[in-house]
């Protein structure tokens, strides 16, 4: 715990440092999407690593907070004219719909906060049914999800644009407007991170994290123990439904533009491939694996067509070659360093 | 019987299939009562243990601890209402610690939620150091305290038993249910196993204990209820059960040319 402060102060370092150390802009461009990964990651990682759930449908819940944004601080009034649409929506509904718009557009974090709450509520009254799934089943339940979710984007469009999309306005965080792009930006985002992966030690360290492991190792032994088994799957996924929404939030004033493509299956298996190749179970195995699998793609981009197949192949790399990860390679190199050393 | 009745069984049954796993099957545990539970392999004794701990569901019957009815509770809610078990082939959890091992064991008797976890609020913090030394106790008293931060999975077997025991410990149970503990111990450890369930009997605890080792259940046990193919044949003193003519046919008398059966 008190090495993970240290890494903790370390990263704060790094991401304080970062802007000052780097000349270009899209280098700026490229920690901003290193940090909102971070945040998918993070969330993942407790439900994958630590729990041993498979989630196939995260870039679901990534999308459903990119959207929420979207439709609650337009400048436009989606809210309301979708609910107009339909014919037996009674009034009262279209003007609570309408005043929510007009608040929440004033109130941007505000905004991102509601939709981090419907989205972890989505998780909840999903994850109730499918966590009782195991294995293979609870993947294609979850794959499921995300391809729904996916659909909704698409063809809801008075809401959400269809498949082109919509604008997203500025983020203004109350009266401070935060331009994309800028440093400021940048430093939003990795505050969010920092705080994510705080929570996320204080998490694996609590006895819900030492539960959630118990569960990863034998839920059989674990519900024996006093573990209530199905109560926490249900809790860590929907946390991290949440991690996913704020990243969501962050990712469309960002772009300042959300349309259905980037919420897809192949954006869920990336996530899954980040935390196995940084190492389950390990916070900062889960960023490094982030941050190299964000960059990779951008340093190969002379093979840009086939970046799913380098996913494909670091997966199999890693399951083969560091079945723990980055961080078991790490930890083994540094034991066989000391062990060198007389 | 020593004292009233803790634990009241009446009337378990659950097949698979159409075989009677468990079949009609009456039993009742005292306050600090050893109750050895034998009976020759497939007799349903782990099957007993499966719906006593909530795994399985019976298809009937009830269980009342201290007259509540924990019939048809999920595992973890009748660990918390004082039921906690070893199982026959340890389930440990290897990639934890040994001290994490009984940490988790305490899950039952702590509180912190969600929100003073991610924040890590004083009371989390001031829980957590209890639930530190007081797994350190319970690894005490098996003797497990100086390897509390390796790796639970290197652990010899002999002291994987013990680990799951002091896992359940952990959970203050008022009945433990020890499936095969001395199974794959040698002599010296089987002798220390002995010495420790007596002393959890001293602690106030009721034991049923299931066991091949027939010298350890006779020695150890105030009483002996016998299953053969799910039901309940016998139920005595050790003496007695030895002398029923029932239990030396279904049980003895075929298989006690060999000991381990």
């Amino acid at each position: 715990m008190r090495r993970d402060y240290l890494w903790l102060g370390l990263l704060l370092a790094a991401a304080a440092a970062g802007p000052r150390l780097i000349t270009n802009e899209y280098y700026l461009t490229v920690l901003i999407v290193i940090g909102i990964n971070l945040i998918l990651v993070l969330g993942l990682n407790l439900v994958l690593g630590y729990a041993g759930q498979i989630s196939l449908g995260h870039a679901g819940f990534f999308g459903l907070g990119a959207y929420l944004s979207m439709i609650l601080t337009s400048g436009q009034t989606p809210l309301e004219d979708w609910l107009r649409a339909f014919a037996w929506m009674p009034e009262f509904l279209v003007l609570a719909g309408a005043a929510l718009h007009r608040f929440t557009a004033g109130h941007m974090v505000i905004a991102a906060a509601l939709a981090a709450l419907f989205t972890g509520a989505v998780a909840l009254a999903v994850g109730i049914p499918t966590l009782k799934l195991k294995g293979h089943y609870l993947a294609m339940a979850t794959l499921g999800l995300g391809i729904i979710i996916q659909i909704v984007f698409k063809e809801e469009a008075p809401l959400t644009g269809g498949p082109s999309g919509m604008g997203v306005s500025y983020l203004k965080v109350w009266d401070l407007e935060i331009a994309p792009n800028s440093t400021a930006y940048y430093y939003l985002v990795w505050i969010v991170v920092l705080a994510a992966t705080l929570l996320s030690i204080h998490l694996v360290h609590s006895r819900l994290g030492r539960a959630l492991r118990s569960i990863h190792e034998d839920e059989m032994a674990a519900s024996a123990s006093g573990v209530p088994v199905m109560r926490y799957k249900v809790m860590v996924f929907t946390l991290s439904a949440v991690y996913a929404s704020v990243a969501g939030s962050l990712y469309a004033h960002y772009l300042t533009h959300v349309n259905p493509s980037p919420f897809g299956f192949l954006f869920s298996t990336k996530l899954v491939v980040m935390v196995v190749a940084g190492g389950m179970g390990s916070i900062w195995g889960s960023i490094l694996g982030t941050a190299l699998l964000t960059v990779l793609p951008q340093l190969l981009t002379f093979m840009r067509d086939y970046e799913t197949i380098t996913f494909a192949a670091v997966l199999i790399l890693v399951l083969m070659f560091a079945p723990r990860g980055l961080a078991g390679l790490l930890e083994a190199g540094v034991r066989r360093l000391r062990e060198a050393r007389p | 019987m020593i004292g009233a009745a803790t634990l009241q069984i009446q009337g378990m049954t659950r097949a698979f299939g159409g075989v009677k796993a468990v079949s009609e099957v009456d039993l009742e545990v005292g306050t600090r009562e050893i109750v050895g539970l034998i009976g020759p392999n497939g007799a349903g004794k782990t099957t007993l243990f499966n719906l006593l701990s909530g795994l399985l569901r019976p298809d009937r019957g009830r269980m009342l601890l201290q007259g509540q009815d924990l019939t048809h509770r999920p595992p973890h809610r009748i660990t918390a209402a004082g039921i906690a078990r070893t199982f026959q082939n340890v389930r440990v959890f290897e990639r934890m610690t040994v001290l994490e091992n009984v940490m988790v064991g305490r899950h039952c008797r702590t509180r912190a939620g969600l929100g003073s976890a991610l924040l890590k609020l004083p009371f989390e913090r001031r829980e957590e150091g209890r639930i530190v030394r007081q797994a350190l106790d319970y690894l005490d008293l098996v003797g497990l305290a100086a390897r509390s931060h390796e790796p639970a999975g290197n652990l010899p077997f002999g002291l994987l038993r013990l680990l799951e025991i002091a896992r359940a410990l952990a959970a203050e149970p008022q009945i433990l249910l020890l499936d095969e503990p001395a199974a794959g111990l040698n002599t010296a450890e089987t002798e220390q196993l002995a010495k420790l369930i007596g002393s959890l009997r001293q602690r106030g605890m009721s034991i049923i204990l299931v066991d091949h080792d027939m010298r350890l259940v006779m020695e150890l046990s105030d009483r002996v209820a016998v299953l053969d193919q799910g039901r309940k044949i016998a139920d005595g003193t050790p003496r007695e059960v030895q002398n029923d003519p029932r239990v030396i046919v279904a049980y003895l008398g075929e298989t006690a040319a060999t000991p381990e059966a």
